[in-house]
């Protein structure tokens, strides 16, 4: 009898760790995903890092986030500056796929809207472990400037490292800019909000 | 009654099988399985449209794709025809893994990365769109002026047509957006065969 009392436990352990995507997931829930991601979600604190990687120019920057303001530290040739400024990002997310969001980076400020989907799970990605957003509509701002949370693209994906009812983790590391020499803008980092 | 309600309900379960809206009304491969395979444009149409707000100008640069050939035609205040060479292959495996070669006029772009086929929303069907994320370059730039990526790193594209031989994506996506500046968009439909 206990036997199989332990055979059940492994086995719904089994199945519900195989249901979580996000390394940082709750291990058991009842809301759906799509669920848990619908709602108005306001950043709590960011850790982003800018690097560019070119012959003719080597710097970084990194981007300490959260509504109380950001820190920049720029490194180029050795040296460091720090700059400081005002942040604020806000996400709606609805459950029937479309999205806006407010990212206000010292004086300049991105408005847009559009729609968001998971990921599929082509590959070694786990299915929905990837939300993507497309750009359709911007109010004020651009898709190509200082603005963050887009990485200066109208389409572009996060990694959820954490999904809960209320907290919401997303995790980045792709390329804005590639060539073929090897040269690169590349953005890394997390996003952690809150409902 | 039977014999009607069986083929009614076939239909009815096969109809909402298709994503795309030239799908093939049934088939038994599934939709990864089908997109894997090294495609080639065959034809295909594009429009590029530039808003430029500040400059009060507006423009529709539309291309035409055939085999190895592109002919463009510009109305930007004046009327001009553009022709060259245009060849564009994706090869894309099961395992969300592409890689691919464009050529456009005597700019390359070759590179590779990963693919993914997104899940469905209100407007959306699930596995209509599929995305690509570029990840590494073996030829050129991603910010040079090329058509398949639009100056971008990460691009989606909707899956009209999927089948063995056949894929038609059509793309309607602004490249960037800035209502204070300029719009860059590109629409269109491009045919590619296995």
């Amino acid at each position: 009898m206990i036997r199989i009392s332990a055979l059940v436990a492994l086995c719904c352990l089994f199945i519900l760790s195989a249901c979580k995507k996000g390394q940082d997931d709750p291990a058991f829930t009842l809301l759906s995903r799509k669920t848990r991601m619908e709602g108005s979600w306001h950043i709590v604190t960011g850790h982003l890092k800018i690097e560019d990687n070119k012959a003719s120019k080597k710097e970084t920057l990194e981007y300490d986030l959260s509504p109380a303001g950001l820190t920049v530290t720029l490194t180029s040739s050795g040296s460091s500056t720090v700059y400081v400024g005002q942040y604020d990002l806000t996400l709606n997310m609805k459950k029937n796929g479309d999205f806006s969001f407010l990212e206000k980076v010292g004086n300049t400020q991105l408005n847009g809207s559009g729609r968001w989907s998971f990921n599929s799970g082509a590959g070694e990605t786990k299915k929905k472990a990837d939300v993507m957003y497309v750009i359709e509509n911007v109010e004020s701002g651009t898709t190509s400037g200082l603005a963050l949370f887009n990485k200066a693209n109208t389409n572009f994906e996060y990694f959820i490292r954490e999904l809960r009812s209320k907290k919401l983790v997303l995790e980045t590391s792709s390329f804005i800019y590639i060539n073929a020499e090897g040269d690169y803008q590349g953005i890394e980092g997390t996003l952690e909000f809150k409902q | 009654m039977k014999k009607i309600i069986l083929p009614l309900l076939c239909l009815l379960f096969f109809s909402t099988c298709k994503k795309g809206e030239d799908d093939p009304f049934i088939s038994l491969r599934s939709r990864k399985a089908r997109l894997e395979g090294d495609w080639h444009l065959s034809t295909g149409k594009l429009t590029e449209s530039v808003d430029d707000h500040k400059n009060k100008l507006r423009f529709n640069r539309v291309f035409s794709f055939t085999s190895t050939r592109y002919e463009a035609t510009e109305d930007a205040g004046y009327y001009a025809v553009y022709k060259g060479v245009y060849m564009l292959s994706i090869n894309m495996d099961k395992n969300g893994s592409f890689n691919f070669k464009e050529q456009f006029d005597s700019r390359e772009l070759f590179g590779e990365g990963v693919w993914d086929f997104l899940q469905g929303s209100d407007k959306i069907k699930n596995k209509e769109e599929v995305n690509f994320i570029i990840g590494k370059l073996t030829k050129g730039s991603s910010n040079e002026y090329h058509l398949f990526n639009w100056g971008l790193t990460t691009m989606r594209y909707r899956v009209k047509e999927l089948r063995n031989k056949t894929l038609v994506l059509t793309v309607s996506n602004d490249a960037v957006t800035d209502p204070s500046n300029a719009d860059l968009s590109y629409s269109g439909e491009l045919t590619f065969v296995q």
